[in-house]
C-alpha cells in the first residue's frame, strides 16, 4: 500500500513538472518571460520540497506559495520590468509587431477603377463547402483569383493575412501554378460563367455561382458568403500577380468591391556601426516617395516631401530610468505627483485619525454594562461598516453629493437652511471634505468594535485604584485608558493606515479621482490618491496609457507602504514574537 | 444623565444611518427620486423588486424577443423547426397575458373614475353659485383698478384711443361696447361716424329683407322645400354679412352673388313662372345695386377712419419718431459690434498665417545660410590663392567657366537686391550677397588664375551651388510677396476696425441719450395691453353663469398674471381651487378617450399576431434555413407599440400625477382613496409598456455567491496548509518568512493589473473556461488574499498546545495526520472567522472584477450594480437601490451576527498576551 502511494505520488509529481515545463516553454516563446520565470521557480521549489527530506516542511506550503508567486510575485516583477519601459499608448507592440503592422498597409490609387467579383464554391450534397474560386473583372479583362492561403492569424484566431494568387482569364482558360482552371459559359449568354473546372494534380473539382454583390438573385447566398468565406479568406487577402499590381478588399468598399492596391513601405537592410562593430538592421521606406522612416524614441516617424513628421507607430522598448525621472525631476509632473503625494499621506491620515476618534467615542460611551440596549446601538453602529463600500459610495456619491438632486444640497441646504448649494463633487477642497466623510462614515464602526474590544480587556480595579487616589476622570482616561489602549490598537491603526494609503475603491468611486487640477499634463484630480492616479494613468489616460510611469509610481507606492509596515513590525517587536515554539 | 445620554445617542444613529434609510425609501418610490421636492413619498410600489427578482419580460420586450427569434440571434441560431415554433408560441402567449393584465388593470380604476367625475360634478354647481356671491366685489375690483390706469397718465390716451379704435373690430358684445365708451372720451366723432355706419348698414338690410320677402311671398307656393331652405341660406348670409368688419363687395360678389343667387338663378328656373323669374332677377340687380351702394358706404367710413387715426397719430408722432429712432440706432449698433467681432478674427487668422510665413521663411533661411557658408568658404579658398601671386597671367582660354559663374552671381545679387526688407532671412541675405559681389568684383584676378587647379575647383563647386541658390531665392521672393499681401490686408483690417470702434462708442452714446424716453414709452405702451386685459376680464365676469364660462374666466386672470403681475383681486382663493378643480375635469375628460387607446392598441396587436400565426410555419422554414426574411407584421405591431406608448404614456401619466397630487388637498379628501387607487392602476397598468433595460440580477448575485464561496473554501484551506509550518515546524526563513510575505503583499494589486491580465489571456488560450471574461479567471485570481490570512490563522495555532500533537506522534501518527485530524478541527473557529472576511472581501470586490468582467451575463453583482449608476438616461434611482438593498440585507445579517468573531479574529493577531 504504501508503496502504491509512493509511486502514485511520483506519478504526480512527475505530471506536475511535465506540465509546468511545458507552461514555461510556451510562455517563454510567446514573450512572458517573467511568468516563465516563475512557473521554472515553482517547479525548482515544488522538486525540492518533494524529493528533499529537509524539505518537509515547505510541503505543506506549496500551494499557498505557488499562488502567491504567481499572484504577487509575478506582478511585482512584471511591473518592475515594465517601469522601465515606455510601454503605453502608441508604444504597446514590439517593434516587430509595428514593422509587420506598417508592411500590412496599403495604398490605393484613387483612380483606379474598382472591379467587381463574382464567387464560385464547390459544393458537396448540395451545400456550399468553403473550396472556391473568385473571378473579377475591371470591365474589360477578368481575372481568376484561387483560395487565399492564411499566413498569419492573431490572438483572437481571425485571419490577419492571408495571400492567392490570380491571373488573367485567357480563351476560358487560366494556370496558376500548377492548377489549370477551365471556364464554363452559358450557352445563351457567352459572357456568363456558369461554373469553373479546376483540375490539379489529377483531381478535378467543379465551382458553381454562388455569390456577387452586383447581382440581387444571390442576396440570399450572402451571409454564408460573408461569415464562411470573406471574414475567413478574404477579408485581409492579397491577390498576386507578378505582372501587375496588388487586388484587395479592405478600402471603403468594404466587401463590395476589389481594389488595385500597393504596400506602402518595403523592408530594406541598412549597415550602421556602433562601438567600431558594424551591425545590420532593418529600416522601412516608404515605396512612393522612397523617403526612408526615421526611428526615434522608439517611435517611427514618416517625413512627407514637405518636411513634415508625422507619427506612423510606436513600439515599447528599454529607456532606463526615465519613468522614475519623471516623478522627481520633470517638473510637468513632478507637480501633480507631489501634491498628491502630500494629500494621499493626508487622506491616510486623517481618515485614520476621525475614524479613531468617533470610534473610541461610541465605544467610551457603549462600554457602559448599565446602559440599557447598548448592543442594539452597538449594531446599529455597526451597519456603514457592514454594508459592502460599493454600494454606499455611490448612495452617498449620488443620492447625497449630487449638487442638483443631492438630499443635502436639495433639501438640508436649500429648503431647511436657505443657503447656497455646496458643491460637494466639484469643489477641489470641498471633493476632498466629502471624501474623507465618507471614509470616516465607513471606517468608524470597525475602530469602535475595537476599542470596544480593548476597553473591556482592561481591568477594572486599575480604574478604581486610580479614582481613591483622587484621578478625576480625565486623568483616569489619559493615565490608563489611552496608554492601555494604543499597545493594543497602535497596530491596528497602521495596518489601517497602510489599507488606507492604497484605498483605491473609496476614492475612485466617489469622485474618480476628483476635480481635475487645471495644470496637470496627466489628468490628476485633486482627490486623486497615489494608487488611483497610478490607475488612471494606466488604465484611463485619454492622452495615452502611460503603464512605464504607472509601474514606476506603484513600485515607488510598494516601497512606501511596504517600509511603514516594516517599521511597524520592528517597531512592535512582532519579530521577536515570531519566535515561538 | 442616562437620559442625556440616550438622547445624543439617538441622534447621532439618526444622523449616521439616514443614508440606509433614504435607500430603503427610495427602493419603493414610484416617482423618480431625483426630480421631486419631498424627501419621502406616499406614492409606493414594490416593481423594482419584482423587477429584479422576478425579471419578467414585459411588452416591449416580448416583441423585440419575438424579432429575434426572427432574426436567428445568437441564442436560437441553434434550435430546431419544432424548437423555434415553441419559443414563438411561448412568446407570443406572454405578450398577449401581459396586455391582457395592463388591460385588467385599466379595467379596475374605471370604477374609481366614475366615482371622481359624479363627484366633480356634484362640485361644479357649488363653485359657480361662491363665485356669484363674490361677482359685485370682482367687478368693483377690476373697474377701480382700470380708472387707476386711465387717471395716471395723460400722454396715454392718444395711444390707446389708437390702440383701441384698431382692435375694436377684432372683438365683440359688450368688449366692443366697452373700447367704444373709452375711445368716446378722447375720439367722440370717431364713435359717432361708426354708429352712423352701423346704423345705415341696418337700413340697408332692412331694405333688402323687406325687397326679398315681398318677392318670396310671390312664389311661396311654386318652389320646392329644399330651394327654400337654400334661399333661406343666402339671405342670412348677405345679412351677416352686412356689417362694417365683415362687408366687402368683392366677398359679396364671390359669395352671395355668383356663388348664390346666380346658381339659385338655374334652379328657379324649373320651378317658377317666367314673370316670378323676371322678377327674380330684377330682385338680383337691384341687390347688386345695394351692394354697390353699401360699398361706397364702407369706404367713406374707412377714410373717415383713416382721417381719424391719422390725427391721433400726428399726435403721436414724436414719441413715435423717438421709438424709431432708438430701434434704429439699436441696430446699427448691432451691427458695428459684429463687424468688430468679424474684423478681430479676421486679423486674428490673418495673423496665424504670418506666422506661417515666417515659419516657412525660416526654414528657407536655414538653406539660405548653408549656402552662404559654403560660400564663405569657397571665398577665402580662393582669396587665398589669387592673392598669392599678383603677378600678371595670361587670360587663357578658360574663362568661359568664370564668365558664366560671375554673371550667374550678378544676377543672383540683383535678386537679392530687389527682395528688399524682410523680416526672416536679412542678414543671411546681405552676407551671402557680399559674398557673391566679391566674386564678380574679382574678376579679373580670377580670369587671370582660371587654369589654376583650386581655383577651378571653387568655380566648379560655385557653379554647382547656383542653382539650389536660385531656387530657394526663388521660393523666397514668392513668400515675401505674399507676406507683404497678407501683411497689407491685415493693416486694412486693422483700419476698419478702429473705425468699426469709433462708429460702436458713438452709435452708444446716442443711445444713451435717448434711452429713458424710450423705456418710459415702452412702460406706458404696456399699460394700454393691461387696459385690453382688464377690459377682457370684466366682460367675461359679466357671463360667468355655468362652469365653463367660470374657467374661461380663470384662464384669463391667469393670462393676465402671466404676463402682467398678480393681484390680489378677492376671487383669488377661489381661482386657486378652480384651477386645481380644472384638473379633475381635464382627467375625466381624457381619461376615457386614453384608455380606450390603449384598449385599441391591445386589440390591433392581437388582430396582427392572428394574421402572424397564419404565416408561422411557413417563415420558421425560411427562417430556419438560414435566409433573411422580412417579417412585416412583427414589423408592425412594434410600430403600433411604440407609437401607442408614446402617446397614451404620457397622457396617462400627467392623469395619474393629477390625482395624486389632487388626493393631497382638503378639499379632495371624499374622493382621495378613489385618486389614489386611480394613480396606482395607472401606474401598474403602463409598468406593462414602459422600456425597460435588460438586466440579469438574479444570475449576477448568484454568481457572485459562488465565486466568494469556492474561493473562500479554496483559500481558507491552503492558507491553513501553508501555515502550519510556520507554528509548529523548524526550517529556513521560518523566523521572517511570514513577515516577509505579508510586506510582499502590500504591491498593490491595482497595477498588477496588467500582468494579471497577460496571465488570465495566457491561461484563457488553453483552458477556455478560465480566461479573460470568466468567473473562474477571476475567481484564480481572488486566490491571492494568502499573506495575511496565513498570519492569522498561524497567530491561532500558536495558541493550542503543542502536546496533543506530540502526544499523538508517540503513539506514531504522522506529522500530517496530525495536522488533519487533532489542529485543524481545534482550529474551527478561526477558519470559519477567515472563511467569512474572505468571503466578504471578495464578495464586495469590484476593481479586478470590472477589470476582468466584459459581459453582462458573467457579471458579479459588484460590477452589475455599477451598471445600473450609468443608465442611458438617467440613473435609474428605484432599481439601483432596490437592487443595491437585496444584495446588501445578506451581507449585512452575516456581518451582524458575527460581529464579535470577525473582530476578536482581526485582533487576536496583534494583541498581546
Amino acid at each position: 500500500m504504501k508503496i502504491f502511494g509512493k509511486m502514485l505520488l511520483w506519478f504526480i509529481l512527475a505530471l506536475l513538472n511535465a506540465f509546468l515545463t511545458w507552461a514555461a516553454i510556451v510562455l517563454f516563446t510567446n514573450d512572458t518571460i517573467e511568468l516563465g520565470i516563475i512557473m521554472i521557480i515553482i517547479i525548482f521549489f515544488i522538486d525540492f520540497a518533494v524529493i528533499n527530506p529537509k524539505g518537509y516542511p515547505y510541503r505543506y506550503t506549496i500551494p499557498a506559495l505557488s499562488l502567491l508567486l504567481i499572484l504577487t510575485v509575478y506582478p511585482i516583477f512584471y511591473t518592475l520590468k515594465i517601469a522601465f519601459t515606455n510601454y503605453g499608448t502608441g508604444h504597446l507592440f514590439t517593434r516587430n509587431q509595428v514593422v509587420e503592422q506598417l508592411m500590412n498597409t496599403y495604398v490605393t490609387d484613387a483612380d483606379s477603377k474598382p472591379y467587381s467579383y463574382s464567387v464560385f464554391v464547390h459544393m458537396e450534397d448540395f451545400a456550399p463547402t468553403d473550396e472556391f474560386v473568385m473571378v473579377f473583372t475591371d470591365g474589360e479583362k477578368r481575372f481568376l483569383a484561387e483560395k487565399p492561403q492564411i499566413i498569419s492569424v492573431d490572438q483572437e484566431g481571425n485571419t490577419s493575412r492571408s495571400v492567392a494568387q490570380y491571373r488573367e482569364i485567357t480563351n476560358g482558360n487560366v494556370v496558376i501554378g500548377a492548377a489549370q482552371y477551365e471556364i464554363v459559359y452559358s450557352i445563351q449568354n457567352e459572357d456568363e460563367i456558369m461554373a469553373i473546372e479546376g483540375t490539379q494534380n489529377g483531381k478535378r473539382s467543379v465551382y458553381q455561382y454562388f455569390f456577387s454583390f452586383d447581382d440581387p438573385d444571390t442576396l440570399s447566398n450572402q451571409r454564408t458568403f460573408i461569415s464562411n468565406i470573406y471574414l475567413k479568406y478574404l477579408d485581409t487577402a492579397e491577390l498576386i500577380n507578378p505582372e501587375r499590381s496588388l487586388v484587395r478588399f479592405g478600402t471603403v468598399y468594404g466587401f463590395r468591391k476589389l481594389v488595385d492596391a500597393q504596400k506602402k513601405y518595403r523592408i530594406d537592410k541598412e549597415l550602421y556601426e556602433e562601438n567600431g562593430k558594424i551591425n545590420e538592421r532593418t529600416v522601412l521606406v516608404n515605396q512612393a516617395t522612397g523617403i526612408q522612416l526615421q526611428e526615434e524614441d522608439g517611435t517611427f516617424y514618416e517625413i512627407t516631401p514637405l518636411g513634415q513628421r508625422i507619427d506612423v507607430g510606436g513600439y515599447r522598448g528599454y529607456v532606463g530610468l526615465r519613468n522614475f525621472e519623471k516623478m522627481f525631476t520633470d517638473s510637468r509632473f513632478t507637480g501633480p505627483f507631489i501634491k498628491i503625494l502630500i494629500w494621499t499621506f493626508l487622506w491616510a491620515i486623517l481618515s485614520v485619525l476621525f475614524s479613531f476618534v468617533i470610534g473610541l467615542g461610541f465605544a467610551l460611551m457603549l462600554n457602559d454594562q448599565k446602559f440599557k440596549g447598548r448592543n442594539i446601538y452597538r449594531t446599529l453602529l455597526l451597519i456603514p461598516w457592514a454594508v459592502p463600500a460599493f454600494i454606499s459610495v455611490l448612495v452617498w456619491r449620488n443620492g447625497f453629493f449630487n449638487e442638483t438632486y443631492g438630499i443635502i444640497n436639495k433639501i438640508i441646504i436649500g429648503q431647511w437652511l436657505g443657503m447656497d448649494a455646496i458643491r460637494w463633487l466639484g469643489d477641489a477642497f470641498m471633493a476632498k471634505v466629502s471624501v474623507l466623510i465618507v471614509n470616516v462614515w465607513l471606517g468608524f464602526p470597525y475602530m469602535m468594535m475595537v476599542c470596544l474590544g480593548a476597553l473591556q480587556s482592561i481591568p477594572g480595579n486599575l480604574y478604581e485604584a486610580a479614582s481613591i487616589d483622587g484621578a478625576t476622570r480625565v486623568r483616569r482616561f489619559s493615565g490608563i485608558t489611552m496608554p492601555l489602549l494604543m499597545t493594543s490598537v497602535a497596530p491596528l491603526l497602521i495596518g489601517s493606515f497602510a489599507f488606507n494609503f492604497n484605498n483605491f475603491t473609496n476614492i475612485y468611486l466617489l469622485t474618480k479621482g476628483g476635480p481635475a487640477m487645471s495644470d496637470s499634463l496627466t489628468n490628476a484630480g485633486s482627490t486623486d490618491i497615489l494608487i488611483s492616479y497610478t490607475y488612471k494613468l494606466a488604465f484611463q489616460s485619454e492622452r495615452g496609457q502611460d503603464f512605464g510611469y504607472a509601474s514606476a509610481i506603484a513600485l515607488f507606492i510598494f516601497l512606501i507602504v511596504a517600509g511603514i509596515s516594516f517599521f511597524q513590525f520592528k517597531f512592535a517587536g512582532t519579530f521577536e514574537e515570531v519566535n515561538r515554539g | 444623565m442616562r437620559v442625556i445620554k440616550h438622547a445624543i445617542m439617538i441622534f447621532l444613529v439618526v444622523i449616521i444611518l439616514f443614508p440606509m434609510v433614504w435607500i430603503v425609501a427610495t427602493s419603493v418610490r414610484r416617482d423618480n427620486a431625483a426630480f421631486s421636492t419631498k424627501m419621502f413619498s406616499n406614492r409606493y410600489t414594490f416593481q423594482y423588486f419584482k423587477d429584479l427578482l422576478l425579471n419578467r419580460k414585459n411588452i416591449p420586450q416580448q416583441i423585440s424577443e419575438l424579432k429575434k427569434i426572427a432574426n436567428l440571434s445568437t441564442d436560437y441560431v441553434k434550435m430546431s423547426k419544432e424548437e423555434l415554433l415553441a419559443s414563438f408560441n411561448k412568446s407570443e402567449a406572454e405578450l398577449k397575458q401581459q396586455m391582457a393584465l395592463s388591460k385588467e388593470q385599466i379595467i379596475k380604476s374605471e370604477q374609481y373614475v366614475e366615482e371622481v367625475v359624479a363627484f366633480a360634478k356634484a362640485r361644479t354647481g357649488e363653485m359657480v353659485s361662491r363665485f356669484n356671491a363674490l361677482k359685485d366685489e370682482e367687478k368693483m375690483f377690476f373697474e377701480t383698478q382700470l380708472t387707476d390706469i386711465l387717471a395716471s397718465s395723460k400722454s396715454l390716451q392718444f395711444e390707446l384711443t389708437n390702440e383701441l379704435i384698431h382692435s375694436f373690430e377684432k372683438v365683440e358684445g359688450e368688449e366692443q361696447s366697452r373700447y367704444l365708451a373709452l375711445i368716446e372720451k378722447s375720439s367722440p366723432d370717431f364713435v359717432k361716424v361708426f354708429i352712423e355706419t352701423e346704423q345705415e348698414f341696418k337700413n340697408v338690410a332692412n331694405r333688402i329683407q323687406d325687397a326679398y320677402q315681398g318677392w318670396f311671398e310671390t312664389v311661396k307656393n311654386n318652389v320646392s322645400e329644399g330651394l327654400q331652405a337654400e334661399l333661406e341660406t343666402v339671405q342670412s348670409t348677405f345679412l351677416s354679412l352686412l356689417t362694417p368688419q365683415e362687408f366687402s363687395y368683392s366677398k359679396w360678389n364671390r359669395e352671395i352673388n355668383l356663388k348664390g343667387y346666380k346658381g339659385l338663378t338655374t334652379e328657379l328656373q324649373s320651378e317658377l313662372t317666367s314673370e316670378q323669374l323676371e322678377q327674380w332677377t330684377q330682385l338680383i340687380e337691384s341687390f347688386q345695386e345695394i351692394a354697390k351702394e353699401t360699398d361706397n358706404l364702407l369706404k367713406t367710413y374707412s377714410t373717415k377712419k383713416e382721417e381719424i387715426i391719422q390725427g391721433l397719430e400726428n399726435q403721436m408722432k414724436e414719441r413715435n419718431d423717438v421709438m424709431a429712432l432708438y430701434l434704429s440706432l439699436e441696430e446699427q449698433r448691432l451691427q458695428a459690434s459684429n463687424n468688430l467681432v468679424r474684423l478681430e478674427n479676421q486679423i486674428e487668422s490673418e495673423q496665424q498665417k504670418l506666422m506661417g510665413f515666417e515659419e516657412r521663411m525660416g526654414l528657407l533661411n536655414q538653406q539660405i545660410q548653408g549656402a552662404q557658408y559654403e560660400m564663405q568658404e569657397l571665398r577665402s579658398l580662393v582669396a587665398v590663392e589669387i592673392n598669392q601671386d599678383n603677378e600678371y597671367k595670361e587670360i587663357t582660354s578658360d574663362n568661359k567657366t568664370v564668365e558664366e559663374v560671375l554673371s550667374a552671381l550678378q544676377h543672383l545679387s540683383e535678386t537679392i537686391q530687389e527682395l528688399g526688407d524682410i523680416p526672416v532671412a536679412d542678414l543671411e541675405l546681405l552676407s551671402l550677397k557680399e559674398s557673391m559681389d566679391w566674386f564678380v568684383g574679382k574678376k579679373e584676378q580670377l580670369l587671370m588664375n582660371a587654369s589654376d587647379d583650386s581655383v577651378k575647383n571653387a568655380l566648379d563647386l560655385l557653379k554647382s551651388n547656383i542653382n539650389p541658390i536660385r531656387e530657394d531665392l526663388a521660393d523666397l521672393t514668392l513668400l515675401v510677396e505674399q507676406y507683404n499681401e497678407i501683411r497689407l490686408r491685415v493693416d486694412e483690417y486693422t483700419q476698419s476696425l478702429n473705425d468699426q470702434r469709433v462708429l460702436l462708442n458713438d452709435k452708444q452714446a446716442e443711445i444713451e441719450l435717448i434711452s429713458s424716453e424710450y423705456n418710459s414709452i415702452v412702460l406706458e405702451r404696456r399699460n394700454i395691453e393691461k387696459v385690453k386685459g382688464i377690459i377682457r376680464i370684466i366682460t367675461l365676469l359679466e357671463q360667468t353663469d355655468d362652469y365653463e364660462a367660470l374657467s374661461a374666466y380663470n384662464g384669463a386672470i391667469s393670462s393676465f398674471i402671466n404676463n402682467f403681475s398678480t393681484m390680489d383681486h378677492p376671487a383669488k382663493a377661489l381661482l386657486s381651487e378652480i384651477s386645481a378643480f380644472d384638473k379633475l375635469v381635464y382627467l375625466d375628460r381624457n381619461y376615457a378617450v386614453e384608455t380606450s387607446y390603449l384598449k385599441e392598441t391591445v386589440d390591433e396587436i392581437e388582430k396582427v399576431l392572428t394574421q402572424f400565426d397564419a404565416k408561422k410555419e411557413s417563415y420558421i422554414n425560411l427562417i430556419h434555413a438560414n435566409v433573411m426574411v422580412k417579417t412585416s407584421e412583427l414589423d408592425a405591431i412594434e410600430t403600433l407599440q411604440k407609437t401607442a406608448y408614446n402617446r397614451f404614456s404620457s397622457e396617462l401619466n400627467r392623469i395619474a400625477r393629477i390625482a395624486s397630487d389632487l388626493s393631497e388637498m382638503e378639499a379632495y379628501q371624499e374622493i382621495a382613496d378613489s385618486l389614489e387607487r386611480i394613480d396606482k392602476n395607472i401606474f401598474e397598468s403602463l409598468q406593462y409598456w414602459i422600456k425597460k433595460p435588460e438586466q440579469q440580477f438574479m444570475r449576477w448575485l448568484i454568481n457572485t455567491i459562488i465565486i466568494a464561496i469556492a474561493t473562500s473554501a479554496i483559500t481558507v484551506m491552503f492558507c491553513a496548509l501553508g501555515a502550519y509550518p510556520f507554528s509548529r515546524l523548524r526550517f529556513k526563513g521560518r523566523k521572517y518568512g511570514l513577515l516577509f510575505l505579508l510586506l510582499i503583499q502590500m504591491f498593490p494589486i491595482v497595477m498588477g493589473m496588467v500582468a494579471l491580465y497577460l496571465l488570465l489571456r495566457f491561461i484563457g488560450q488553453y483552458l477556455p473556461g478560465f480566461g479573460l471574461d470568466s468567473l473562474w479567471g477571476l475567481g484564480l485570481i481572488y486566490l491571492g488574499n494568502i499573506a495575511f490570512n496565513m498570519w492569522l490563522l498561524k497567530g491561532y495555532f500558536d495558541t493550542i498546545p503543542n502536546s496533543l500533537e506530540e502526544a499523538a506522534m508517540i503513539d506514531g501518527s504522522t506529522r500530517f495526520q496530525t495536522f488533519w485530524k487533532i489542529v485543524l478541527p481545534l482550529t474551527a473557529p478561526m477558519l470559519a472567522v477567515v472563511f467569512l472576511i474572505v468571503f466578504m472581501g471578495n464578495f464586495n470586490e469590484f476593481v479586478l472584477a470590472s477589470v476582468v468582467l466584459q459581459s453582462p451575463e458573467n457579471y458579479t453583482f459588484a460590477v452589475g450594480l455599477q451598471s445600473f449608476s450609468y443608465g442611458p438616461y438617467q440613473m435609474e434611482w428605484g432599481l439601483f437601490t432596490a437592487a443595491a438593498l437585496i444584495g446588501a440585507i445578506p451581507m449585512v445579517i452575516l456581518s451582524l451576527s458575527l460581529q464579535r468573531y470577525l473582530v476578536s479574529g482581526l485582533t487576536s493577531g496583534s494583541v498581546k498576551g
